[in-house]
């Protein structure tokens, strides 16, 4: 009787472990080989990393900002200003649009922005950023629960430093 | 016994349509003849081996050793009492780890059914990466969380408000 509980057990495990790759964010599954090209730009927080965020001192956080990355699960952004044009067709083509929603477009003369989804019906699993100028193409990738009014909310209070900070994060 | 009846007999036999009775009169042929008929001779010695082998009795301690062989113990007073329990037992233990196996197998084809065809068309994995960290620090991992969010952000309300612009 023990083996056949320990082979129950076993189970679920493996069911669980399945489930695991399928968590794989949209840069993971279709940007992957780039990942170690040292024409781009990686910066990553890891699930393990957000569990550590709670040893961060919160009290000079905004409330919003505190929600929002609290129910975060991961973080990776990608970006290279080699032949942007070129990574965000490649981007365009490869992301699958049975998983992955058009949320928004915003063209203008200058740049290219577009946010993208994945859903399971009721709550968004994951916000897609997807960005080209003439300087440089971002892919943006964040994983968790994601709640876009607090998202939109939160540039309102705060002056933003741009993207200057995530382009010189170190490599890895 | 004329020769031609003891070869239908053996044709019978080898059919496997001999009764008890005539497989009997076979064995009790070639078993009490020394002048057998020289075509029938060949089939003398497999009669004769049938006959030792079904007097061989099993020896003392056959039983116990069989029990022991299968993981019970021997002892004499045990297959009174666990003996019969004991393989009934293993038995059931064997069925119950068929019958969790049986409802493995299901639950996962069950699964493959279940998923949403979106989920079961999708492509397969190009890359399974698995999530390394740009900081050590939390709190740097945090300042970019925060600016990349604050990034995000900007841009989905300047895409609000060009959609706003638009329906003004």
């Amino acid at each position: 009787m023990r083996k056949v509980k320990r082979h129950l057990l076993v189970l679920p495990l493996l069911l669980l472990c399945t489930g695991a790759f399928c968590q794989d964010d949209a840069i993971g599954r279709f940007f992957g080989k780039y990942l170690d090209d040292s024409r781009f730009t990686v910066v990553s927080v890891s699930p393990k990393m957000f569990r550590l965020l709670s040893k961060v001192k919160w009290d000079t956080i905004p409330a919003d900002l505190q929600q929002t990355v609290t129910r975060l699960q991961s973080f990776r952004i990608i970006s290279t200003e080699t032949t942007p044009m070129v990574f965000y067709k490649e981007a365009l083509a490869a992301i699958d649009r049975r998983q992955y929603e058009d949320l928004i477009m915003l063209r203008s003369s200058k740049d290219n922005v577009r946010f993208m989804v994945r859903d399971d019906g009721k709550v968004i699993r994951e916000l897609l950023m997807i960005a080209v100028d003439e300087n440089g193409f971002t892919l943006m990738s964040f994983v968790g629960d994601i709640d876009l009014d607090k998202l939109s909310r939160l540039s309102s209070d705060m002056g933003i430093k741009g993207m200057e900070d995530l382009k010189n994060a170190k490599r890895h | 016994m004329e020769k031609a009846t003891v070869i239908a007999l053996l044709e019978k036999y080898f059919e496997a349509g001999t009764t008890v009775a005539e497989e009997k009169v076979l064995a009790e042929y070639f078993r009490g003849q020394n002048d057998i008929d020289p075509d029938l001779a060949p089939y003398r010695d497999l009669f004769l081996y049938f006959g030792q082998e079904a007097e061989v009795i099993a020896g003392p301690g056959f039983e116990n050793r069989i029990l022991q062989h299968v993981g019970l113990s021997g002892s004499p007073g045990l297959h009174a009492s666990q003996g019969l329990h004991g393989p009934a037992s293993s038995v059931r233990t064997f069925r119950l780890g068929f019958i969790a196996a049986a409802a493995a197998i299901c639950a996962i084809v069950a699964g493959l059914f279940l998923v949403t065809p979106a989920v079961r068309q999708a492509p397969p994995v190009v890359v399974a990466t698995t999530i390394t960290d740009t900081y050590d620090n939390p709190e740097q991992a945090l300042a970019a969380v925060r600016h990349a969010l604050l990034i995000a952000s900007t841009h989905l309300n300047e895409s609000r408000r060009s959609i706003t612009g638009l329906k003004n």
